[in-house]
This record gives structure tokens, sequence and C-alpha cells, in this order.
């Protein structure tokens, strides 16, 4: 690993000082998800569906040599098709709550109806903020937002569907949220976060593994997720002509959003699912005695490998890192080589994520007929608690 | 925001409103209890028989209805574009509104300018008004009409089809309302809770509430006046045929300014300015959520009382004694039998118990009977002199309370030409609130305690003296019973009404 070198662990430490979260913000539960500075968001997540204008299409056209027409009949088609989703993946600590994730492993024998009925259960809980199905070393991955880890045991899973056909739990919060469908959030290292990382080969082998999306289309979603100044995301007339607010105040909301709070990162969801693709999940447990920072130091040095789309660092579980690629487009031989060429590497639990039927908070399955249903952290705990 | 008068595209727009054949419902949700999913969820369980039109970008259906990307996409007429959209969507969904020439468009959303953003509420009110948009809203809790039947709106509630309509600035009043009207037999026309009133104004509702054949007498709920002269003028239009009755909040110093923080109504003038403008726009005022309940019932129900003379019957002492100590207060102070008339003492003597007492009250004693009450009443019901009746029962063990209300109900539809203002009070259990109920649904108003039934009577007889100072005017030439007349088709199951629905 050649992020950050043992010897500049010292040095690693002064510079990161273990911030709360390692985000910018002031104190938990001080920034409100309804501000002001959101209302640009706000209004491109409830108006891009229709309105392609609302995208900065001039900066997303010199970026992809795409004209503008082409643009937007693009975006439109992938959006119809399901394909894409516009998020912002919220950095829901500074909203005043935890991110707990969690791994389940079912009982052997268990009938394919019940894991059918955990899945629809899992589907229809507004509670859950991400959810995975899986064949190997677990069956099922999710996460939820609530306060306290109280809460999420006593209102999320205990209420849960069939949890007496698990023959393990394991409780995983995320003390670091690197990484995410390729982009970089909050906890990167310095400097990197909102950064969209495919690894050198993905895209290519992206067209091969499918056949659903063009050249074309591959270039106008690193487009759309590509890191750039805040003025550049969106029109902000255009946003400003659908809301009748001032589009000044509205770029400033996405400028304090992005640079000062950094309380969410914009992302262009890639449907995997829709084009037919499986993820590899890698759970992965640190020997005992590695120190806290150590931990931290490992799961930065993970980014500098972008085929490892999503990276979550774990605190007080079973598992210390999850680790998730493409099955189709990266090298998973090679990925799960890397990790186990790490010391302080104690296991490597690995699972094929088959289905993905909600991501922060938003459901993705087209086939349950809510695609894009959104729960906000607030009313997911607010829901479980009813 | 100010008007000069009523706008006759905003009447008309009012009239597809409570009316409407196709609902677009903007922001129609998958998920249960969010607003857009409960609108379309009520309007299908309500028994709406137009069509309803789900707006969502992100569904293909919803409850089983196509769902349209955006209310452009949706061919033909739309008469009511409901927004169960968050503040900073509905300028989008206005505009579309407008280039579909939507007849009327109601905001849900709060986040205007009762929370100081005037700015957008001036904005998109401005539009509308440009682009001949009737605006419902924002922050509106509801509108509906329980005859057509259809409910859009923050409410679970199935108001009962009568003849009151409520037009209430606060959605919780409107809620206490629509709530009190199946469990009290109040029956509504139609109803709706008109939040930070943008652009359609009170006075618009008023009118409409004229023209509206279901309407025989209107509720309001106010916190602000936006139009004063154009409320006085169209009150002044519809009162000599519809008695209103109005409850003004916000007279304490501290709620003027709750009241802008509730529906942005300016901080007005002191509440002594209402009294005066009541009194010329020929308004009832009246002081508690109750008393607008119980006088809107009594008004919707009752002939105006032409002068003051209220006699009350009673099977019992002390709930005559309540009501003539009310009467005093209110201003009406009863008057004995013989100072009304001649002869009333003798005739009233003649046909009660022997032991009754002929003061007025008249009591009857607590072995009355049914034939005793109406015998009674019948009397007073003829004398001239008497301009109301209150006829109290108390359920002692020996009162038949079925009877004497079956009798009352029996006596007073014979009566009817009488044209005299007819009160009940029944002071007691459940098997009082039952008669209360079968009076109400039998047309006379009817209440738990005396006190109320007094100022049912005062109501009325408020109407009637304000009444005697406007011109009195012939109804303006209505479309409404046309559409009424469709909606009653539509009604009608298994009928291709006239509006064209199958």
């Amino acid at each position: 690993m050649d992020a950050v070198k043992r010897k500049d662990a010292g040095k690693w430490r002064d510079e990161f000082r273990l911030p709360p979260r390692g985000i910018g913000h002031l104190e938990p539960g001080m920034i409100d998800p309804g501000s002001n500075d959101m209302l640009a968001f706000h209004i491109a997540k409830s108006a891009y569906q229709v309105r392609p204008d609302i995208w900065n299409l001039a900066w997303l056209g010199k970026e992809t040599g795409l004209p503008k027409g082409e643009l937007e009949k693009r975006i439109r088609s992938l959006y119809d098709r399901r394909i894409l989703m516009l998020a912002a993946v919220p950095a829901v600590q500074v909203y005043g709550y935890g991110l707990y994730y969690w791994f389940r492993k079912f009982r052997p024998g268990t009938l394919g109806g019940v894991k059918l009925l955990a899945a629809q259960a899992a589907q229809k809980n507004g509670a859950i903020w991400e959810g995975l199905e899986t064949t190997g070393a677990f069956d099922l991955v999710q996460g939820a937002c609530t306060p306290t880890l109280d809460q999420l045991f006593w209102n999320i899973l205990l209420p849960t569907a069939a949890h007496e056909h698990f023959e393990w739990t394991r409780i995983c919060p995320i003390a670091r949220a690197l990484r995410a469908e390729h982009m970089n959030l909050w906890d990167a290292p310095a400097g990197k976060d909102r950064e969209y990382e495919w690894g050198a080969d993905e895209p290519a082998a992206l067209l091969k593994a499918q056949q659903q999306i063009d050249e074309a289309d591959v270039r106008l979603l690193l487009g759309l997720n590509r890191k750039r100044a805040p003025q550049d995301y969106f029109d902000f007339r255009a946003l400003a002509e659908a809301s009748g607010l001032d589009a000044r105040t509205l770029e400033t909301g996405v400028e304090r959003l992005l640079l000062e709070t950094r309380q969410l990162v914009p992302i262009v969801y890639l449907n995997w699912q829709m084009l037919g693709l499986t993820q590899t999940i890698f759970a992965v447990r640190l020997r005992q005695s590695v120190t806290i920072d150590r931990r931290s130091q490992l799961a930065d040095e993970l980014t500098a490998i972008a085929e490892f789309h999503t990276i979550w660092q774990f605190a007080d579980a079973h598992y210390d890192l999850g680790l998730m690629a493409c099955t189709q487009t990266a090298n998973i031989a090679a990925l799960r080589r890397r990790i186990e060429e790490i010391a302080e590497v104690d296991l490597v639990d690995e699972g094929q994520a088959h289905r993905q039927y909600r991501c922060w908070g938003c459901r993705l399955d087209d086939a349950s007929g809510m695609w894009e249903q959104c729960v906000a952290p607030g009313a997911a705990v607010a829901e479980a608690r009813a | 925001m100010k008007i000069d008068g009523v706008r006759p595209y905003v009447l008309e727009g009012l009239r597809h409103a409570f009316h409407p054949r196709r609902i677009a419902v903007a922001g129609a949700s998958r998920h249960a209890g969010k607003l857009g999913y409960e609108v379309v969820q009520a309007l299908r369980q309500q028994g709406y028989r137009g069509e309803i039109l789900p707006v969502k970008p992100r569904a293909k259906e919803i409850q089983g209805l196509q769902a349209y990307p955006s209310l452009r996409a949706i061919d033909g007429p739309i008469d009511l574009a409901f927004l169960a959209l968050p503040a900073y969507i509905v300028k989008s969904a206005i505009t579309d509104c407008a280039e579909r020439k939507v007849k009327v468009a109601a905001i849900a959303a709060s986040g205007f300018k009762e929370l100081g953003n005037a700015p957008l509420q001036d904005e998109i009110t401005g539009f509308c008004r440009t682009r001949r948009l009737p605006l419902l809203g924002p922050n509106l809790l509801a509108l509906g009409n329980p005859h057509f039947p259809f409910s859009c709106g923050l409410t679970s509630y199935n108001a009962l089809p009568g003849h009151i309509a409520v037009v209430s600035q606060s959605g919780a009043t409107l809620l206490a309302a629509l709530g009190y009207s199946s469990t009290h037999t109040f029956g509504i026309s139609f109803f709706a809770g008109l939040g930070n009133k943008a652009d359609i104004d009170f006075s618009e509702f008023i009118a409409y509430a004229g023209e509206d054949a279901n309407t025989q007498s209107i509720a309001l709920y106010i916190e602000g006046l936006d139009s004063e002269e154009a409320f006085v003028e169209s009150c002044r239009a519809v009162v000599p045929r519809k008695p209103i009755v109005a409850l003004k909040a916000g007279a304490s110093a501290i709620g003027g300014l709750a009241a802008m923080a509730h529906t942005a109504s300016e901080p007005g003038a002191a509440d002594e300015h209402y009294d005066r403008l009541f009194e010329r726009a020929g308004v009832v005022r009246v002081r508690t959520l109750q008393e607008l309940l119980d006088a809107s019932l009594a008004l919707s129900s009752m002939p105006p009382a032409l002068g003051p003379n209220l006699v009350v019957v009673t099977n019992g002492g002390g709930s005559g004694l309540l009501a003539a100590d009310e009467c005093e207060r209110r201003g009406i102070a009863l008057q004995t039998l013989s100072c009304l008339s001649a002869t009333l003492d003798a005739r009233i003597a003649a046909c009660a118990p022997r032991a009754a007492s002929h003061l007025n009250p008249i009591d009857l004693g607590a072995a009355s009977t049914a034939d005793a009450y109406c015998n009674v009443t019948l009397r007073l019901f003829a004398d001239r002199s008497v301009d109301g009746v209150l006829v109290s029962v108390c359920p002692t063990s020996i009162t038949d309370i079925r009877k004497i209300t079956g009798k009352l109900i029996e006596l007073a539809d014979r009566e009817k030409e009488h044209r005299k203002p007819f009160i009940v009070e029944l002071q007691g259990g459940g098997d009082c609130e039952a008669a209360i109920q079968h009076l109400r649904a039998s047309g006379i108003p009817a209440y738990p305690t005396p006190e109320q039934a007094v100022a049912a009577f005062a109501a009325l007889r408020a109407s009637a003296r304000l009444r005697e100072t406007l011109p009195d005017r012939d109804a303006p030439h209505s479309r409404i019973d046309d559409l009424q007349q469709a909606a009653l088709s539509l009604s009608q199951p298994g009928t291709n009404g006239a509006l064209g629905i199958p």
C-alpha cells in the first residue's frame, strides 16, 4: 500500500486529527436538512426527471463533447429506462444520526420463500437506508440511519420479518464513509471528496459487459459525476425558473454545501442491476491488535484502489472494512489478493450482490413499482418508531 | 393579495373547483402517510366518480392509476390541480397549470409568506393573476364538496352533505367543523381551508356560496381580510338570501402576531373595527368556535327571527331559567306571555298540564308528555306575537324522549308555513344526544345546553336585524345549478353523467 507509508503515520495523524467523522461541521445535529442551502438539490431532485435543463448543460457539453440536444435526450432516456438516478448522499451524522450497517446470514436450509419475505419486508421498511441481497458468506447487507444504536436494535432489527431464520446478524456501525458507488465521500482522504473513481479499464469493461448503454452514455455518466466547481453542477437560472427562487441564493447554497459544510455529496447513480451487473462485497476483519489510527490509515490507503467503488470503515464491529467492486468490470481475484496481502487482515468474507433494492433512502427496484421513492432519515426513524 | 371586487374568472374557477370532473394531483405519492398518497387514496375511497390524474415523474402508476410525469403530459381539460408539492417546486407546477389552462390550482405547501417567504408567494400570485389562473392557498388544508362527493387535502373526515358552507382560513378550525359534521349531524354544502389565501379572496368564496344551490348559510373563520371593501360588497349581495356568520380570530395582541405566523395575515385594526365591518357587511359575528358551528347550523335551517320575542317551553325549571338568563345576557330578555299577547296566556293554559307555569319559560312539569309539548308549541307557532320557540326537554325517567322528538319533528314539518325559528334543547345523556342528531337530520337545530340554544336564536335574530339594513337583491344568474345537476347525475350509479364521465 503506497498511499500513506507507516513511517508517515505520525504526520498523517497530525493532519487527520480524527475529528468527529472527519467532516467540517461544528457539531452533529446542528445542520437543518431543510435549510435553504439544500434548496438547489431539492429542486433538482424534484425536476430532473422531466427537465434535463436543470443540469449545467454548457459545462457538460464541453466535458463530454455532446451537443445540448443530445445531452437532454440521453439524460431523459437513461432516466426513463431507470438506469440513472440523481441522489445527494447526505452525511447523516450532521443531521444527528448514526449510520449503521449489518450483515445477515440465513440459517442453513432456510426456504426461498422465507428469504423472499425478508426481502419484501426490508423493501417496504422505510427505515432501511440501503439494502443488498447477496449470496456467499452472507445473505443480506443492509443499512439504516438512526440517532442511536439502541433505536437500530429495537425499532429496526427486532421487528424485521423472519429474524428467527437468521443464523447471525453482525451490526457494523459506520465510522467513516469513504466512497459509495464510485463517489468519494466526506471521509475520503483530504481533497479527494467528490471525486468519481473508476478503475482505468473499467469503462471499457462496462461497455463489454452489457448492451444497454453505449460509449457516449458512459462519457455522460462520468461527466455528470465529475468533481467540479459548485456553479458547474446546475443551471441555476433553470432552477430559479422552476422554483421562483433567486438563482444566486441557490448557487450560494450549493457552494456552502460542497465547500464549507460538506454535508452532502451529489451523485448520479448508475443502476447496475438494471444493466444486469452484479457486485462483489468483501467484509474484512483486521487483527485485534491493530490500532484505531492504523485502521483508518488502512481505509485511506484502500481508496487508492479505484476498483473498490464502495469503501466503508466500521467501528467496534465483527468486520472493520466493507469493500465493493463490480464483478463484471473489476478483476475480483486480483482485488482479493490485494486485500489478503495486507498484513493486518485477519479475515475476508465475500458475498455476491445481485439485487440492490435501496440506496441512500431511495428505492431502486423498478419491479416493485417504487422506483426513486425516497425516505428522509427523520421520516425513516419516525416510521420505524410507528 | 388585495382585489377590488369579485372577479368573474375566479368565480368560474370556483364552480369547477367544487364540481371537478378531472382532478390532477401533482406530487401524488406511492408512500402511505405522505399528503400526495392520502389525497389520491381519499378521492378513491370517498367514491369520487370523476377522473383522478396522479402526477409523479418517478412513477408509472400510483395506486393502480396511470401516473403522468408532469401536468403538461395530461391530455384533455383539468378542472382542479391539487399541488401536493414542496414549496420550492410549486412555481414550476403553477407554470404548467397555466400552460395547460387548468381551471383552478390549489397549493397545499406551507413555506411562503407565513414563513417570511413573501416574495415567492407574491410572484406566484402575480403570475396566476396575469394568466387568469385562480389559486387556492398556499398553506391550504383542504377543499371539498360532500354532495359531489369529493375532498382534497389533509383531512380524513367525510363530511355530511348539508347546507352550510364552511370557509376557514385555519386548517384546525376546518378540521373541527369536518370532524363535527358526521358526529353531530352538521351538514356541509362545500368547504375550503384557505391558508394564506394569496389569490382567491373571502369575497369570492362568499359570492360562490351565494349562487351555490346547496348552500343556505355560510360559516367563516377569518384571521385577516386583505380586501375589506370587496368583502363588504360581496356579503351585502349575499346576506339578503343567505346568512353569513363569522368568527374573527387574532383579537389579542399576541394572537395578531400568531395569525401572521400562521396564515400570513397582516396584523389588522383593533377588534372593534371588525365589529363595525361585519355590521356593515350584514354578517353575524360570533366569539367562539362552538358558536360558529351552532349559529351556522341554525341559520342554515331556520328563517331569521323577525323579532326578539322568544318563548321557552320546558319540562325542567332549571334549564328554563338558564335559558332565560342567557337571553337577558344577549339582549333578548324574555317577556311574559301576558306581555306578549292578551290571549296567549289563556290559550296556553287551556292546553298545558294543570300544574304548568305559564310565564316564560313555560314549565310543563316533569311529567310532561309529547302531546303537551306539541299542543303548546302549536299555539306558539300560531301566535303572531311570538318570534321564535325554544323547546327544552329534560330526560326524567318518565320522559319519552323519542316520542317527544318524533312528534316535534312532525309538528315542525306540518306547521312550517309559519316560518318561525324553532329550536330544541335536550340536556342529558346518550338518549338526548341521539335525539339531537335525529332532530338535526330532520332540519331542526338542536343543542345540548340552554346557552347554545339561546345563542342560536340570538344569531337568527341578529341575522334578521342585519338584513333589515341591507337592500334586498335578486339572486344573480347562476351557472352553478347546471353543474350541480350534472353532479347529481354523477352521484347516481350506473348513469352516464351529464359531465361526460362514464
